[in-house]
């Protein structure tokens, strides 16, 4: 398999063989094989296989193909061809046809969604702060209000309360504005006292 | 405690009164437990500063929660009150009580 064309060739000849199968709903092994299938082929050919597949199976098979494909290779045909050729503003100037239905993309996108490296919130801005603030400061003021933040905000995500969990980050950032002012004062205040203090 | 001459009543804003008379009242409790039941009083973005002040001065005591280790979230600390922070808050409870009946402190 030097080049498409023989690609080309090699796949008119698995279809004889009948391969890639088409796996019906409850044959998993065949489903298994479609899967082994695709992960182990070159990759400049998977997408062009990929494509095809999609016509004949249906969407929510596609997506849980799509789903146990390896991560990489998933990514790699996700974004650079299947997310590209089925945005609604690029549909119109593709060569190829509109997909079936939008629940593949649907499924992608929770897919590429679920498997997202999740940080908890405020993470970055921990680590800016940890900088400017002393260990105890960091301790015992701003981790406590991270670890409010995280709590509240996993809470309303396993309610699956999503604009909640925005409001509660929003209101845990505002609570973090509101300790460095108040942090400041106070150590300025420290520092004017231990200075007027009579010794 | 920072006030070592015993002469001088330790200060206590309002806040602090508020904190050490929850904290009598439930043992030990964690910062946000303390802004909830507040309605409203204490702040989330501040608690913590007057927490950590109150703790500089010796009327509270907090540690780390341990967790198991199938405990998920980070760990939080459990304030309570120490035997300073009883004194100054009966102290000031006493204060607060005379100023309101009117009366003079002896």
């Amino acid at each position: 398999m030097s080049d498409p064309a023989d690609f080309k060739e090699l796949r008119r000849e698995m279809r004889l063989e009948g391969l890639p199968q088409i796996p019906n709903r409850d044959d998993e092994g065949k489903f298994q094989d479609l899967v082994d299938y695709v992960n182990a082929m070159p990759e400049k050919y998977r997408d062009e296989l990929l494509r095809d597949l999609e016509d004949k199976i249906t969407p929510s098979d596609m997506g849980r193909l799509l789903r146990s494909l390896t991560p990489t290779l998933q990514l790699s045909f996700n974004y650079d061809n299947l997310v590209r050729h089925h945005s609604p503003k690029t549909q119109a100037a593709s060569s190829r046809p509109a997909p079936s239905s939008w629940a593949t993309l649907r499924n992608i996108i929770a897919s590429l969604l679920s498997r997202r490296v999740v940080r908890p919130p405020g993470s970055r801005l921990r680590l800016i702060l940890s900088w400017f603030y002393s260990k105890k400061t960091m301790e015992h003021v701003f981790n406590e209000i991270f670890a409010d933040l995280e709590i509240e905000y996993n809470e309303a995500l396993s309610h699956e309360q999503r604009v909640k969990a925005a409001w509660v980050r929003l209101r845990g950032y505002w609570s973090i504005i509101n300790a460095i002012g108040l942090q400041s004062i106070v150590s300025v205040g420290k520092k004017i006292f231990a200075f007027l203090r009579p010794t | 405690m920072s006030a070592k001459n015993l002469d001088e009543v330790p200060t206590l804003s309002a806040k602090e009164f508020l904190i050490l008379k929850m904290l009598e009242n439930s043992g030990t409790a964690y910062g946000l437990e303390l802004v909830k039941e507040s309605g409203g009083e204490l702040k989330r973005g501040t608690i913590y500063v007057t927490l950590g002040r109150m703790e500089d001065k010796g009327l509270v005591e907090s540690d780390l929660e341990k967790l198991g280790g199938n405990e998920p979230g980070p760990a939080r600390r459990l304030y309570s009150i120490t035997g300073q922070g009883v004194r100054v808050l009966r102290v000031w409870t006493l204060m607060k009580n005379a100023w309101v009946r009117g009366l003079s402190v002896a």
